[in-house]
């Protein structure tokens, strides 16, 4: 939709000119940012943790070593996680059924954070297929990727849908959300239309079914994403999620569905 | 041309009690004999243009014995109720001669009255222009101002293209709401709190092309008036400002054509008599060919594209006899956007009036009016089977009387009702076998929306003018719907269903409104007004931009109506026999029940788009001045406008007070216009603002290895200040028999100031570790020419 708001500035095309400037912006003191997440499916947990940095810093951002980290499920369970490299934590073998509360706690330098996300049903992925497409505003000419599945009859479904291209995900930092509260029931194709595939490729679609606040956290977050903010954003804010006390990033259990690999035979 | 008026700030802080005694206490207090046991005459008719016919909204009769007048109403009309004998009137309008009529009132009389139009030479102007002679300071309405078409045409804009949105913006106390914007915010109020009239009907969506052009095609328009404070009780609905465009009825002499062709759009008029001085009609059309230039474009995206709007405007009116008169007019137009075949968006407005003007007698003026308004937009993606389609529309149907009673002289009373059935259909998906989506369809709204109201114009204690008035209103929000009631987290705790034409939830209001002027001396007056509005129908928008898929939400069970109370406080001076006008008007403004959205709120086929607002209050505080010359060679304006806007909302900004989108400190406008000869004129406008209010990064972070702004206050940081000059040339040609014509050369941004539109902060294309502040300048400088045609 951003994308849209952009392209429909058209008259300006002609005449509009972009151009880098100078602007001078504060520096804010730097901030926690802890990126977890608990797979279900693969038993696997993974926390990233970083500093924020200044807006024009192009060095990279600060990451945070030495940090405690567990993860307990319906409060009996507690695992405690491993730094495998500096700022990433990993967790394995937790087993974790739909339903059930994941509470991670992280604490460095003296401080102390606690997030909650519960463990989604899963669902799963009917069949995935791609088709051809001419040029949109979102991507160039070239073969999309569909998924197929079956939403289930009870509301308050959320997924999010990732893409794999010859065993490289594609799709970080693209947001490919949805979720049944519009109403809709039944059989959804998900056209992932930000992404274009090229023939000889192999690629194959993983469907994460998520919780609410993961969800709200990535469309807050798609909204803002620096690829494209869109012109004329109203005001933008920092994705509510679910840390407590205040801190950047977001916690979410999660379960996945992963489709065949599909090969794309050339014309 | 003209009127302008203004403002001061008293506190909001009275008891409602008060407010409502306080008018009532006063409309009895005038409503007490002013008069006397004498005979009691009316003169009464329809002040016109000779050579088309048209009524002459505003024209003054002014009576020298008295020293004392009156103005005709929005239908032209006028009516005065004197003790027997003998008077000597004028009736005068601005560019008409004068005419002056002695007259024996020993019984009621009927009289209607064609000016002359008198702009035939420039000399006669100078005479002629604003012979009511300072009713902009008699009058206790304030804050108001009104602008003839023909100065609207004078004002260079972009695309050589007249419009009536753009020009008011260079009006004190109204800004642009942003870069070639039609969208405008009046004294801190929102987009959504301006009442967009024509001929009565409600425009939801003013603008083409996002915003770059009005809907309101110049050729078709008479008059518009500007109200943004003081607004009197006849009008409401909307918090900040009333917008009131008036369409030409058509020439009621002689068949006439009229037409232009610019570089982006062309556009045709054909009006003339149905029966001479019976009836006429109107129609004015506007087509766009802009896109013929997107091949041009270097960028595949573009060449792609395809992009125009038209509109059309109709009316007609027939007179049945003295007393009976029905108008029929209408507005349709569209705007069409595509990208290629598997994209096409359509938006666009159609309205429907039908007017009946009745005079019961010589005093007793009344219309009643059905109106009809529509506004739809309908997206679609992809072909054949993958297609996927959201439609959205919006019906109201409305309702409406009005009456007006000229007692005598020193005292006018209007008074009327109004009420409007709303249909809503927020969106509709239609999707084909294979498309993304099956069937969805939000729920639909529906909303009843009731009103009645009066108004006292009285002269009393010889230099004050009062204008008392009350408006009550009441609206339901109706069913068949199902209502979700929200927590504070915005999650749905349940759902109460409602069957058809259930009351739902009822709000009522109760809108004083009050001015008074306190003529200091023949030249200068002081005028005071506070008036209450509330508004029912909400705009979500949740960017700058004007979108066409911005949703109209009524006023429902979790959304309460927006309230406004506004203080205003004027001086007006006038010089040089009142052919130059100074004001300086200050106001205060408390908004309630402003609406924002939550951080990252999902607007978009959502049904539960209530749980994705937050509510707080807003004021708004300024001083705004203006000189204006209305005669003469060289005619304009500047005007400048100092104001602050803040807003506090709980659950934004964690609670503190920030700056509003639209709060902007300095606003200075320069308009000229210059009469060389018959042959050639030039215009020119300055503008120069600080910039609005704007949440830019302070810094960033990491997610999934993608730098993440990072944000720390809302509306923290300011754009840069913006500055342009625009500047036209008309060159006149000889007239030939009937046949008249014109070539204006018109240059948009002359120096060619690369004005930021927005700034971007972004990760560079090329090296993503690098993030950037990217400044988006719409226009550089834009040339453009014009032909216009009249026989």
């Amino acid at each position: 939709m951003k994308k849209l708001i952009t392209a429909t500035i058209l008259f300006s095309v002609l005449t509009s000119c972009e151009k880098v400037i100078n602007f001078e912006l504060e520096n804010a003191e730097p901030q926690i940012v802890i990126e977890a997440t608990t797979n279900g499916t693969t038993q696997t947990t993974k926390v990233l943790l970083s500093y924020s940095g200044g807006y024009y810093n192009s060095d990279g951002f600060e990451k945070i070593t030495g940090a405690e980290i567990f993860l307990t499920v319906d409060s009996e369970s507690k695992q405690m996680l491993t730094e495998i490299n500096p700022g990433v934590y990993e967790g394995f073998g937790q087993i974790i059924r739909p339903g059930q509360s994941c509470h991670l706690e992280v604490s460095t330098s003296g401080r102390h954070y606690s997030a909650f996300s519960q463990m989604p049903e899963i669902v799963m992925i009917d069949s995935a297929y791609y088709q051809y497409s001419p040029e949109t505003l979102f991507a160039p000419e070239g073969y999309r990727a569909i998924v197929t599945f079956t939403d289930p009859p009870e509301t308050g479904n959320y997924y999010r849908v990732m893409l794999e291209v010859d065993g490289q995900m594609v799709t970080d930092g693209i947001y490919y959300l949805f979720s049944d509260k519009s109403g809709t029931q039944g059989i959804v194709n998900y056209v992932l239309y930000r992404n274009t595939l090229v023939p000889n490729s192999r690629f194959r679609v993983k469907l994460f079914s998520i919780d609410k606040s993961t969800y709200d956290y990535y469309s807050e977050l798609d909204k803002l994403s620096g690829s494209d903010p869109g012109p004329a954003q109203a005001a933008p804010a920092n994705p509510e999620n679910n840390i407590q006390p205040e801190a950047l990033g977001y916690f979410s259990a999660r379960a996945e569905s992963i489709s065949e690999t599909i090969f794309i035979q050339s014309k | 041309m003209i009127t302008n008026n203004s403002q001061k700030a008293k506190t909001g802080s009275q008891k409602n009690i008060w407010e409502s005694v306080l008018p009532v206490f006063l409309l009895v207090l005038f409503f007490m004999p002013t008069h006397l046991s004498m005979a009691q005459n009316t003169i009464s008719g329809y002040i016109r243009d000779k050579q088309t016919g048209e009524e002459l909204i505003g024209a003054t009769v002014f009576v020298e014995e008295l020293r004392d007048g009156t103005i005709a109403n929005s239908y032209g009309f006028y009516s005065m109720t004197l003790p027997s004998g003998t008077y000597h009137f004028m009736f005068s309008y601005v560019g008409f001669k004068q005419i002056e009529k002695t007259i024996i009132l020993e019984k009621d009389i009927s009289m209607n009255i064609e000016l002359i139009a008198s702009a035939i030479n420039m000399e006669e102007v100078v005479i002629s222009a604003r012979e009511e002679k300072g009713s902009n300071i008699k009058s206790a309405q304030m804050s108001t101002i009104t602008m003839d078409i023909k100065d609207i045409k004078n004002i260079p804009v972009l695309f050589g293209e007249a419009d009536i949105l753009k020009t008011i913006q260079l009006l004190p106390g109204i800004q642009s709401g942003g870069e070639g914007s039609t969208g405008f915010y009046v004294r801190g109020g929102g987009i959504d709190q301006n009442l967009i009239l024509l001929d009565e009907a409600p425009v939801y969506n003013a603008s083409h092309l996002l915003g770059f052009y009005s809907v309101f095609n110049s050729d078709a328009i008479k008059d518009i008036k500007i109200i943004k404070g003081g607004i009197p009780a006849n009008y409401g609905g909307r918090l900040s400002s009333v917008l009131d465009i008036s369409m030409k009825n058509g020439n009621m002499k002689n068949y006439n054509v009229t037409g232009g062709a610019g570089l982006i759009d062309s556009r045709l008029t054909l009006e003339g008599p149905l029966k001479r001085d019976v009836g006429s009609f109107i129609v004015s059309g506007r087509k766009t060919y802009g896109d013929i230039f997107l091949p041009l474009s270097s960028d595949p995206m573009v060449q792609q594209s395809k992009m125009s709007f038209y509109d059309l405007n109709a009316k007609t009116n027939y007179r049945f006899n003295q007393n009976n008169r029905i108008y029929l007019s209408g507005y349709f137009g569209r705007d069409d956007f595509g990208f290629g075949d598997n994209f096409n968006f359509n938006w666009g407005n159609a309205t429907a009036t039908i007017r009946w003007n009745h005079i019961f007698n010589n005093k007793l003026f009344s219309n009643t009016s059905l109106i009809y308004s529509n506004y739809d937009y309908y997206i679609a993606f992809g072909g054949g089977g993958d297609k996927f389609a959201i439609q959205s529309s919006l019906n109201d149907y409305n309702l409406k009387s009005d009456f007006q009673f000229f007692r005598n002289p020193k005292s006018t009373v209007k008074f009327g009702f109004s009420s409007i059935y709303h249909a809503f259909a927020p969106g509709t998906v239609v999707s084909g076998e294979t498309g993304p989506l099956p069937k969805t369809e939000l729920d639909k709204k529906y909303a009843w929306e009731n009103a009645a109201y009066f108004v006292h114009e009285i002269k009393r204690f010889e230099s004050f003018t009062f204008s008392t008035g009350m408006r009550f209103t009441a609206f339901s929000q109706l069913g068949p719907t199902d209502i979700y009631v929200y927590d504070e987290n915005g999650n749905s705790t349940d759902t109460l269903t409602f069957g058809k034409n259930d009351f739902i939830k009822t709000y009522l209001g109760i809108e004083p409104r009050f001015s008074v002027s306190y003529l200091i001396d023949e030249v200068s007056s002081v005028k005071l007004s506070y008036i209450r509005t509330q508004q029912y129908l909400h705009l979500l928008s949740n960017t700058t931009s004007a979108k066409p898929t911005d949703l109209w939400i009524p006023s429902s069970y979790n959304i309460k109506p927006q309230i406004a109370r506004q203080a205003a406080l004027g001086y007006y001076r006038n010089f040089w026999g009142h052919k130059l006008e100074a004001s300086a008007e200050v106001y205060y403004k408390k908004m309630r029940n402003q609406i924002e959205y939550k951080n990252g709120a999902d607007l978009l086929l959502n049904n539960n788009i209530e749980s994705q607002l937050t509510f707080g209050e807003g004021w708004s505080y300024g001083i705004e001045f203006m000189l204006k010359k209305n005669s003469g060679k060289l005619t304009g304006w500047v005007s400048y406008t100092w104001s602050k806007t803040e807003k506090q909302f709980d659950k934004i900004n964690n609670g503190e007070v920030f700056p509003a989108r639209q709060d902007r400190r300095h606003d200075f406008s320069l308009v000229a216009m210059y009469a060389i000869n018959t042959k050639w004129a030039l215009s020119a406008s300055w503008v120069y603002y600080t910039g609005n209010a704007a949440t830019f990064p302070s810094g960033k972070y990491e997610i999934e290895g993608q730098a993440v702004n990072l944000y720390t206050e809302r509306n923290g940081y300011r754009m840069p200040d913006y500055h342009r000059m625009d500047v036209s040339a008309t060159w006149n040609f000889k007239k030939k028999g009937r046949f008249e014509s014109n070539l204006v050369f018109s240059v948009y941004n002359l120096y060619s100031r690369e004005n930021a539109y927005s700034i971007e902060f972004r990760q560079n294309g090329e090296d993503p570790t690098k993030s950037e502040a990217v400044q988006l300048t719409l226009f550089k400088v834009v040339p453009s020419i014009t032909f216009n045609f009249k026989f």
